[in-house]
């Protein structure tokens, strides 16, 4: 699953609805040095809510204030589907476990083209297509 | 009378907007560029805007993102109608709050803010967009119905990147996707027929 | 139409403003806490305050010095939109409002409003009032030259004939007043076009009372004039040309 801060929802504003994510919620920041980070909710167990609030709770390990934004959700992706995608563009990404600091579940998508807005797109359109409000979500205590 | 040296006018920018006539006129509350003022025993006076801290606080960065996209809207608050102006403040108010900034962005960018007001003098979208932001702080924007997406960046230097998909009944999703200039939009996107996400007909 | 006592004020729909200044300077100077305490004042009126200034690097290659003088640091008072501001110097307030600009009574109630929360009179001694409109016309493009502002404005450059029109200009034009007693400072220059299409002049009208009545209502009073003055000027100024735009 992808972080996704408020800045990156698209948001209908009459109704205050999640209507899609911009294809910029994947894109690569310098200092991810190629590697597109993702937390893998299987390695906390099986796909339920209780997985889903512990890879929240590792990715917010790793933030500098230990705190996710009310705001913001997290994008829940088939890693078979996501590779899927890549190959048929010819572009095939990698999806490699690599615990990082406190996250134990931290994953990495590699070789994205991230110029290939897109691909951006799909991933983040077609692919993550569960969202999962950071405010629902059941976390445990910080 | 004074008895300070005599300022002679050496330097005078058209767009200034305080004369650099010391005393001579009313002031302005936007920020003036430096003047350079030559003294009559030699010497040169540079007068300029107050100079920032060195390092400011992320909240501080936020307001002055704020700040400048408002005060730069005003230049052309005339030519914007129906609210148009109010609504756009209020997403960006919400992008740019403090408490739910994400770590490691930016704020907005004021080239990326001029490029998409250059946009909409240009276009006057009837629907309007959802506003976003880039990681770096370049303004997003999205028109979505149904399955149709039209998603622009704006860039500095009037560039935009821009990306739509469009599914008409009984076809697969067609994208495209590009870098152009604010002002070849509408012919980069016409094949796409943007108009039907854009407008409210 | 141009305002007199009788005659309403010409309201454009597009009014080319884009700044709106007051300035009232006082005999006596306020400490930076008296400034604080100022601008705590209004701040239910201006949510946001920020600290300006002007700093001075005085040089001298000759003698190889160089010196940093601090001008004067002031207080700005916003509204959200950060279209009405208020700067709150040492011996000057200074009223501003971005566009959208509405109306004079709009703009003037605010000022008349900050005067009275703020307590000025009748402690404080009015020295000075100016008042000064920035406009920018936006000439629709046709061709590279900007000769096409002669269309536009009255007032301006006379060149010979066998001289091309200008791709730019600037002019400046000061005056003493009998009628109201002030003095005005006109401007006009080609400025950088923010509007696509377009090819802009500014306008910018300045006008400069030196001596103020000691009452507060007969101040407020050559204000009024001062603004009927400014109307005028503008309006003799600009052409039909000109309206057509400010209308449309």
């Amino acid at each position: 699953m992808r972080y996704v801060p408020h800045t990156r929802q698209i948001i209908d504003e009459d109704s205050g609805n999640v209507i899609g994510i911009y294809p910029a919620a994947f894109k690569l920041r310098p200092e991810d040095k190629g590697a597109l980070s993702v937390n893998w909710i299987e390695f906390y167990g099986s796909l339920d809510d209780e997985s889903i609030a512990l890879a929240a709770d590792g990715f917010r390990k790793n933030l500098q204030k230990k705190k996710l934004a009310q705001s913001a959700l997290f994008a829940l992706g088939n890693v078979g589907e996501a590779k899927r995608r890549g190959k048929l563009i010819r572009k095939p990404i990698r999806i490699l476990h690599e615990p990082e600091g406190e996250n134990d579940g931290h994953a990495t998508i590699r070789q994205l083209d991230d110029n290939d807005q897109s691909f951006l797109d799909a991933l983040a359109n077609e692919v993550f297509l569960d969202r999962r409000a950071v405010a629902k979500l059941k976390l445990p205590k910080a | 009378m004074s008895s300070a040296p005599e300022l002679t006018l050496k330097a005078f920018n058209p767009a200034d907007r305080i004369h650099p006539v010391k005393g001579g006129t009313v002031g302005s509350a936007l920020p003036a560029p430096p003047v350079s003022f030559q003294l009559s025993q030699g010497e040169t006076r540079i007068s300029t805007p107050f100079p920032p801290p060195a390092k400011k606080s992320m909240e501080e960065r936020l307001f002055e993102a704020l700040v400048a996209a408002k005060v730069r809207t005003s230049l052309v608050a005339m030519h914007l109608h129906g609210g148009v102006r109010d609504k756009i403040f209020a997403q960006l108010n919400r992008l740019h709050d403090a408490d739910e900034w994400p770590e490691g962005d930016e704020p907005l960018k004021l080239e990326s803010f001029k490029t998409f007001l250059r946009f909409l003098l240009l276009f006057e979208p009837e629907l309007r967009p959802s506003l976003g932001l880039s990681p770096d702080g370049n303004l997003l924007a999205a028109w979505v119905k149904e399955e149709n997406r039209l998603m622009l960046e704006f860039c500095e230097l009037n560039r935009v990147s821009w990306l739509v998909v469009r599914e008409d009944a009984n076809t697969f999703p067609e994208r495209g996707s590009g870098v152009s200039t604010v002002d070849r939009l509408p012919e980069v996107l016409a094949p796409y027929r943007p108009e039907d996400w854009i407008s409210r007909g | 139409m141009l305002e007199t006592e009788s005659k309403p004020v010409t309201c454009y729909k597009a009014p080319p403003i884009t700044e709106a200044v007051v300035e009232m300077h006082f005999g006596d100077v306020l400490s930076e806490s008296a400034r604080k305490r100022t601008s705590g004042k209004v701040a239910r009126f201006y949510p946001t305050e920020v600290q300006e200034g002007l700093i001075n690097l005085q040089l001298n290659p000759a003698a190889r010095k160089a010196e940093f003088i601090d001008e004067d640091k002031w207080l700005k008072r916003a509204t959200e939109d950060q279209t009405e501001i208020l700067l709150i110097k040492s011996n000057v307030l200074t009223w501003s409002q971005l566009a959208p600009y509405a109306t004079w009574d709009q703009f003037s109630e605010r000022i008349r409003r900050d005067i009275d929360v703020i307590a000025v009179r009748p402690r404080r001694i009015v020295t000075r009032i100016g008042m000064r409109y920035i406009n920018r016309i936006d000439i629709p493009a046709s061709g590279d030259s900007v000769g096409q502002y002669e269309g536009y404005l009255q007032g301006g450059i006379s060149m010979p004939p066998i001289i091309p029109p200008p791709s730019a200009y600037t002019w400046h034009y000061e005056t003493r007043h009998e009628d109201v007693p002030c003095r005005s400072v006109i401007k006009s220059a080609t400025v950088i076009p923010i509007v696509p299409n377009t090819n802009a002049i500014m306008l910018d009208i300045d006008l400069i009372a030196d001596v103020v009545p000691a009452r507060f209502e007969e101040m407020w009073e050559l204000l009024q004039q001062l603004r009927h003055l400014k109307n005028t000027l503008f309006e003799s100024i600009i052409t039909d040309k000109a309206r057509e735009i400010f209308s449309s």
